[in-house]
This record gives C-alpha cells, structure tokens and sequence, in this order.
C-alpha cells in the first residue's frame, strides 16, 4: 500500500536514487572537483607544467557531472503547490500520495511496510532531522526527553494502521488549505494516538501548537524558496529601472521637506507582515484610481499604516499597479517639518500651496502628507492650520494625494466636513487580531534571534496574549513588536539561558506594567493566603468583611472566577469613620504594592446626567473621559467610587457593563478594558438602620439582608447593580474596644515618627481610653481621633520641643488636662 | 509519472531543462526591458527633460517667441538624447542576452558530449610520471 502511495507521489524513484547516492556526498565531492580545478589551474601557472590542464579538464568533467546531478535532485525534490480544489479531488478519491510533500514520503517510506506504519521507526528517522529538531526547539520539548519518552511507549515491532493516519492528516490538512500534505500534518494525525498524545500533553504541547508552528515552518521555507529563485519572473521583475522618472518635472522645494518613500523601499524585500493588511493596498490604489484620486488612511499609531504605505510603494515602484500609478515618485511630508519655520498663518499658507503646486506641475508625483489632520483644522493652534480653502483647488485636481491620520484628527476634520469627504476616500486600518500578529512576531523574530537566542512558540504567543489583555495604550502589532525587542533584550542581558520562554515574556510585562502576571507563586501566593492577617495589622475589627474581601481576591488569582471581569468588585456600607476609607488603602497597599494605585472619584461630583462626559469622554470635543484615561494609564489599579449613591442613576448605569462584562466603551469608541481593575464603591447610605440593627444585636447575616432590602426599598440602588458586585460588605459601628485599640494603633504610629528625635510618648492604657472616648462621634465615627490627636498631642510635642521642656531621649507622659481642654 | 530513474533524468534533461533556459532567458529579457525603460522612453522620447519648459506667454513677440521656442527644443533634445542612449545599450543588452539563452541552449545539448571529451582528452594527454 505504501508502495503505491508513494509512487502516485512521483517521489519514490528519488527516494530510492538519493538512498543509492546520497545527496550530501555528491554535494562533497562537486566542491572537491571545483576545488581541484582551480588548483590544478592555480598549479599550470605556477609550475607552467601542461600537465595539470588536463588535470583541470578531468577534474572540469567530474564538477560538471556532480553539478548535474544536484540540480537534477533540486528540481525532483521540488515542493507540490497544488490547489485547493485538485487537493480536495485527491482526498475524495483516496490519492492520499499525490498530496505527499518530498519530506513527508522520505520520511513515510522509511517507517512504513504495505499498510503499516511503525512508530518507532518514524521517530528513530526524525531523530536526525533537521526540520524536526527545529519544531522541537519552537515547541520547547527537551529532543532528547521527548525521544527517551519515545522510546519507552513504542516497542520496535509495534505497528499502527496507516490508511487510518492518512484520512485524518489529509482532511485536518484540507481544513487548512495547506498545498501539500507534510510532517506536520502527519504529527498532527498522530495525535489521534493516545501514547503520542500522552506525550505531548507530558510537555504541555496542544493540537493548535503543533499547528502554529507547522504553519511558521511552512512560510520560513516558503520565504527561502523566494529568495532562492532569484531567477524567477518576478524576483527579476521587481526593479524600477532607469529613467522612469525624467519625464516628471522638478521639485525642487519639495525636495528639501520631502521624503521619498520610493527610493527608500526600492532594494528592500517585500515585507512579509502584510497578512491581513494586504487588503489595504489594494483599497489606497482603487481610492487613487478613482474620483478624485485623494486618499485618507486612518488609524491609530502603531496598527500599521506606514508599513502598509511602504508596501504600496513598492508596488507602485515594481509596476505591479494599475496605469498611470506606475513608477510615480511617493513623496512624504510631514505637516510639523511644512508648518515649522512660518510666523504667520498666510507664510504656512503659502508654503504649502507652493509645495502642493509643485507636485501638481511635477505630474508622477504621489503626495503622502503625515498628520494631514494638522492642515485642516477649523480651530488652529500652535503646530495646526485651517488650510481647507487653499488645499480645495487641490483637492479638485488631478494630483495624486495620501493622507495619514488617527481616529481623531479624522473625526474633528474631514469627519465633520461633507464636502471633502466627498473628495477624499476614507481607508480606516484597524489593529491586527491575535492570530495575525502572532504571525507578524514569528516572521520579525527572525531579525533578533542569533544563534544564541531562540524564541519558542509558546513565548511569542505569550507576547500577543499578554499585550492584548493588559496594554491598553497602543494597537496591535506596535505592542507586541515593542515586548518581542524588550524580552530578546532581557533575556539576553539578565539571564544565562538562550532559550525565550513564557516566563521571560511574564517578566518583562511585570515590569513595563507593573501588573504581577506572572503566576500566583512565592510572595504574592502568602499575599493571598494570609491577606485577612495582613489587612488586619491596619485594619481593627471588621472580620467579616476583611473574610468576604479575601475570599473574593483569593478566587480572582487563583484562575477560577471569569477573566471577563474585574479582579474584584466590593460595594462597602456603613456608617462614616468606621474604616471603609482605611480598608481601600489598606488593598491597595497589600495587594497593588503601593496606596497611590488608587484612583477616587468623589460621585458627589457626579450627581447631573451631563457628567458622563467627565467619566468618559465627548464625542464633540473628542475629549477623554477621567475614568476611562486614567485605566488607561493604570490597568492594574483600584477605582475607588466615594459616596457612590449620590452619583446619578444613568452614571451607576455604566458601571454595569464593567461589573459584568470588564470593558467599557468610551465616548471615542476605544474598548477600555478594567479586568485589572478592582472596584470599590463606598456609601454611607443605610448608617442609621445599622446602628439601630447593631444595637439591637441583629446577627451579620440578617443585618446584610435587611440592609440591602433596605436600600432597595428606598430607590437608592437598583436590585441590577447590587448583585454585580462579588461583594456587599458591611461594615459596623466600631465598638469602644476597638476604638481603644485605634487609638493605640495612632499612638504607636505618632511614636514611630518621632523615634528620629529620640522622643516616645508613654502609651497607658488611661490615655488611649480618653482618646476613644475623645476621639469618637456618631456623625464622623473615629475620624476625629486622628484630629484630636494631631490638635491636642502633637502641638503639645511640638511645644515642649521649641521651649526646651522635652528633651531628646525623654519618654513623655500626656498630661490629662491636655486632653480634657476645651477648644 | 514514471518510477523509472533514468527516464526520468533524461525527461529533466532534454525537456525541463532547455525549456527552463529559454525561460530564464525570457525572464532576462523582460528584465532588461524594464531595467533599461525600452518601451517607456521610447513612448516619450521626445518629451521634455524634466518636464523642463517655458511657457509662451500672452501676446506674441517674435524675439521672445524665438528664444523660447529654441530653448523648449533643446529641453526636447536633451530628452531625446539621455533616452535613445538608454534605449540602444538596452537593446544591445537585449541582443547579448539573446545570444547567451542561445549559447546556453545549444551548450546544454552538447554537454555530455564536452564531459566525454573532457575526459577522454584529459586521459589521453595526461603523463602520469
């Protein structure tokens, strides 16, 4: 059977002739003949001996014979390019061996005998495979290890059915739309095998990865191949050549500001980081083919569009545009490097229609202007002006133009002007989906990695995964671009290792975000098991809440709760001044690192409709929104909503969606995401029904519940918005004991920062006991211990300190007048 | 497709190989077309260098006239010149080229008999001391 397969290959007689006469001798022996003539030649001239001619002439011979032979063998192992419909016609008739790549059946006719397939013997093959140890190195499977395990689960004689393995590799390689059926495609049919699929799940390799990376196998060689038919057509045809340009006029000025982009991308290969984006050429050459020929290429820095220029500019210099695109000169300006040097309004005015007249008259000019926004704003400020009516007999004319911008300049421009989005074609480039730059990143890899630097497949697609979660900030594939360069660098300069693996990747995201993603290990693991005890050290009483918030964070880390939401969401009731403020900055500290990681909102501020446009932008004035820009900055953080219920309803509304789904859309249509966020509201609503409940000795449990109907009953908050929070915490009155304990806790922290002056105020328990009894209201609960503290204590301290009556060293005992004083 | 090895050698050989040479030489000749701008300079091989003209003006001045109709022509001749010398190293590079796929071809066939030669002449007049 593998006989037959083989020969409908058309590979089987040069299997057997390269088994007969190996390829890498015959390689050998041409560079000794080579060798042997120049020598022999080298030796005429020196020694002037005949002789060594007709050496060289035997020599010639053999060099000749040899060479023959290897271009022979170069053309017969040629790949198999066939479509997807003759594939499609060989699966359905069962000519599994006429969809066989050269590798695939040197590979298959070694390990296969009639209709069997013998395992052991596939792997002892590959075992020297080059192809191979390359996919073993991007899988991050240890060769040796994996052929050990090889070894073990597959005896010598075990054989396997091998029609079964050629359905499933033929139809999983239809699926794909490969060209031809090789190694990868049958690796990924062996994993119908459990012992093969046992394996790989050993060294945590997936279907999709053996995918991924067959696939950047297959377009490495395809890239190589390229390059080797430097003969072909097309690789000779993609030259300009000479005098394209002398029938287009002078441009003398526009020299000096311009860029020529055509020039510059004229010996560069093609860039291969197109997928996706290829589209986009083809839609600027329409835009220029049509109407007015005015193009507008929109999107934010970083998605892409000056590659997607430079491509377009080869094809415009390779002739492989349409007509009168052919061979013109694409000339870049930059609206900063035009408006800079111009006092005046009309100077820059002038400036820029001597520039566009200059293009126009020059007739193969494509104008390509950076920041074209910048000319057309209706309110100039420094760096911008309102060009619109001088560039309009332009815009009408036959000169070819290219403008770049972003969303905005887009929207506050041409967006709001009909007239010239009637003349001007809008091509919008978005960011490169996952699966695209993953791609992008295994092709730019190439350009960093050494022979002491690898990338694995599973790093790069850490890169993309990571950066599309956590950078919000910058488009795909400019992020992930930027963390490819930064983990070669970090990995070249802080490790010993060679090898880029996903770790590197969660290293170098930690730092540049300060998002700890690595995984939950070492500290941040005793963080979260012991968080109650450490939010305790600052925080007195409160148990049951310290208990509701751990549990909540504890099952966000640990992978378990939806990584669709916000690491946690807490809605924080009760009465003021009984530690809900301290509590928040007590997270922040414990788990963000650092109190500051805060980001408050007082709602009172928020109480009218229009203030949604402070949250989150203006569509008018293309204005951001405080909220959705500050998580933009800071991912990783806590958004702390003070007085939550005074906000009003259509404001609490927004945060629906982020409770739930972890984005919102701003009013400039970015998707901000706040999975690393945490979100804390506080109100104060409900403060009396706790005390009355406290007082009563109402349970935990009950006091939640008819708090909650409570609010509910009452309007203050939607039944929807309560239940999106992972938790409803109520917080009590604090007790007398706890408020001793607070006191303490003030005391010791006064004691602290005064230890640098060598003074210690002696704590007994008298003081503290009319400090809680001082220091407490039911208006404000403990907040104005810290106030009476400060007033009464530390101006005492302060004092005695300037008229000498406290010394250094001095331990000071609080007189009880100083306290008992009425203000 | 045949198992045989030699027949599939001299299929390469004799068919695939000859047929690719004239290919490649197709493909340089196409290249040099381009590369020297054969059909492009010659659509405008009287067109003025770097669009380099005067405009004639309002009114009619004899002397003006005259200079400037003198000067548009040198531009044109300027133009004509650079271009039909592109134009006739292009061609002469396209004769070359042509010669070469020729002689390449025509080598091709002839070179078993060269290898034979080769080893028969170098054998023959070879002193082994």
């Amino acid at each position: 059977m593998i006989q037959e397969y083989l020969k409908q290959s058309g590979y089987l007689a040069l299997i057997r002739l390269k088994r007969l006469i190996a390829p890498r001798v015959m390689a050998l022996l041409m560079l000794f003949f080579g060798a042997a003539v120049a020598l022999a030649v080298g030796c005429y001239f020196y020694f002037n001996s005949l002789n060594f001619i007709e050496w060289s002439k035997i020599f010639l011979a053999g060099f000749l014979i040899t060479l023959v032979y290897e271009l022979f063998i170069l053309n017969q192992q040629s790949e198999k390019n066939l479509d997807a419909a003759l594939f499609r016609n060989f699966v359905d008739q069962e000519e599994f061996g006429r969809l066989f790549s050269e590798h695939l059946a040197e590979v298959l006719y070694r390990s296969c005998d009639q209709d069997e397939f013998y395992p052991r013997a596939f792997f002892h093959f590959l075992a020297t495979d080059y192809d191979f140890h390359w996919q073993l190195l991007r899988l991050n499977i240890p060769a040796a290890q994996f052929f050990a395990e090889i070894n073990q689960v597959y005896p010598q004689d075990l054989s396997l059915p091998l029609s079964e393995f050629l359905r499933t590799a033929a139809s999983k390689s239809l699926t794909v739309n490969h060209a031809n059926l090789g190694l990868d495609d049958w690796l990924i049919s062996l994993l119908s095998n459990k012992n093969f699929a046992d394996i790989l799940f050993k060294f945590k390799v997936k279907e999709e990865d053996l995918r991924e990376v067959g696939d950047w196998q297959r377009r490495k060689a395809a890239m190589a191949r390229q390059i080797r038919d430097f003969l072909s057509r097309e690789n000779l045809l993609r030259i300009k050549g000479i005098g394209k340009d002398w029938s287009g006029g002078f441009t003398v000025n526009l020299d000096k500001y311009a860029r020529n982009i055509t020039r510059q991308v004229q010996y560069q290969q093609a860039p291969f980081h197109l997928y996706g984006h290829r589209q986009y050429i083809e839609l600027i050459e329409r835009g220029l083919l049509e109407g007015f020929g005015k193009v507008i290429v929109v999107g934010e820095p970083g998605v892409g569009r000056h590659t997607v220029i430079k491509a377009f500019a080869q094809a415009v210099n390779n002739g492989q545009t349409y007509g009168q695109l052919r061979y013109m000169r694409m000339l870049q300006i930059d609206s900063a490097s035009i408006l800079m040097g111009t006092a005046t309004a009309n100077e820059s005015l002038d400036k820029i229609r001597l520039l566009f007249g200059e293009a126009l008259a020059a007739g193969d000019v494509i104008l390509v202007i950076n920041n074209f926004d910048a000319f057309l704003d209706s309110k100039p400020e420094v760096g911008r002006i309102n060009a619109t009516e001088a560039l309009l007999s332009y815009f009408k004319s036959p000169l070819k133009i290219i403008g770049i911008t972003n969303q905005n300049g887009y929207a506050s421009t041409i967006g709001k002007n009909t007239e010239l989005q009637h003349l001007i074609t809008k091509v919008e480039i978005s960011e490169t989906d996952p699966s695209e730059t993953l791609v992008i990143l295994q092709d730019e890899c190439a350009t960093l990695e050494s022979k002491s630097l690898r990338f694995t497949n599973a790093a790069l697609r850490e890169i993309v995964n990571l950066c599309t979660k956590l950078i919000q900030n910058l488009p795909n594939p400019e992020k992930s671009l930027e963390v490819l360069e930064e983990t070669a660098l970090f990995v070249l300069t802080k490790t010993s290792n060679r090898l880029v693996l996903s770790e590197h990747v969660q290293k170098v995201i930690t730092l540049k975000t300060k998002i700890p993603v690595e995984k939950v290990a070492g500290a941040e693991k005793d963080i979260l098991l012991h968080l109650e005890n450490l939010l305790q050290e600052r925080i007195v009483g409160q148990q049951e809440a310290l208990v509701d918030i751990s549990n909540a964070l504890r099952r966000g880390r640990s992978g378990i709760s939806s990584e669709k939401r916000p690491i946690g969401s807490f809605l924080f009731l009760g009465p003021t001044g009984v530690g809900k403020t301290e509590t928040t900055k007590a997270l922040a500290a414990v788990y963000f690192g650092n109190e500051n990681r805060i980001i408050r909102f007082d709602m009172s501020e928020y109480q009218e409709v229009h203030a949604i446009n402070r949250m989150i932008g203006d569509a008018d004035t293309r204005e951001g929104g405080t909220l959705t820009e500050k998580v933009i900055e800071n991912p990783f953080s806590l958004i702390l909503l003070d007085e939550v219920e005074k906000a009003h309803p259509k404001i609490l509304d927004l945060f629906l969606q982020v409770l739930d789904e972890g984005h919102l859309t701003d009013a400039l249509g970015r998707q901000v995401s706040f999975v690393n966020t945490m979100l804390i509201a506080t109100s104060n609503a409900g403060a009396e029904l706790i005390r009355e409940l406290v007082s009563q000795g109402v349970d935990q449990h009950q006091l939640k519940t008819q708090l909650i109907e409570y609010l509910q009953r009452q309007g203050l908050f939607r039944p929807e918005f309560l239940n999106r929070f992972d938790a409803v915490v109520t917080f009590q009155p604090l007790s007398s004991a706890e408020l001793t304990v607070i006191a303490t806790l003030e005391m010791t922290d006064l004691n602290r920062r005064l230890a640098d002056k060598d003074i210690k105020i002696k704590i007994t328990p008298e003081l503290t006991q009319v400090l809680a009894q001082r220091g407490f209201s039911p208006e404000f609960g403990a907040r104005p211990l810290r106030r009476l503290i400060q007033d009464r204590i530390e101006s005492y301290i302060a004092q005695g300190l300037l008229s000498n009556t406290i010394k250094r060293g001095q331990e000071v005992e609080i007189p009880s007048e100083i306290l008992a004083k009425e203000d | 497709m045949t198992d045989s090895i030699l027949l599939r050698f001299l299929g390469w050989y004799f068919a695939y190989v000859p047929l690719t040479i004239l290919q490649i030489g197709e493909n340089f000749i196409l290249w040099a077309w381009r590369f020297f701008s054969i059909g492009f300079l010659t659509m405008r091989i009287f067109a003025p260098w770097h669009k380099d003209i005067s405009s004639y003006g309002l009114g009619f001045d004899f002397e003006r006239w005259s200079k400037i109709f003198l000067w548009n022509l040198i531009s044109r001749f300027i133009g004509a010149l650079l271009r039909v010398s592109v134009i006739l190293i292009g061609i002469s590079t396209e004769l070359l080229i042509i010669a070469l796929t020729i002689a390449g071809f025509v080598l091709w066939f002839v070179l078993p008999l060269i290898i034979l030669a080769l080893i028969f002449s170098g054998l023959a007049n070879l002193k082994i001391a």
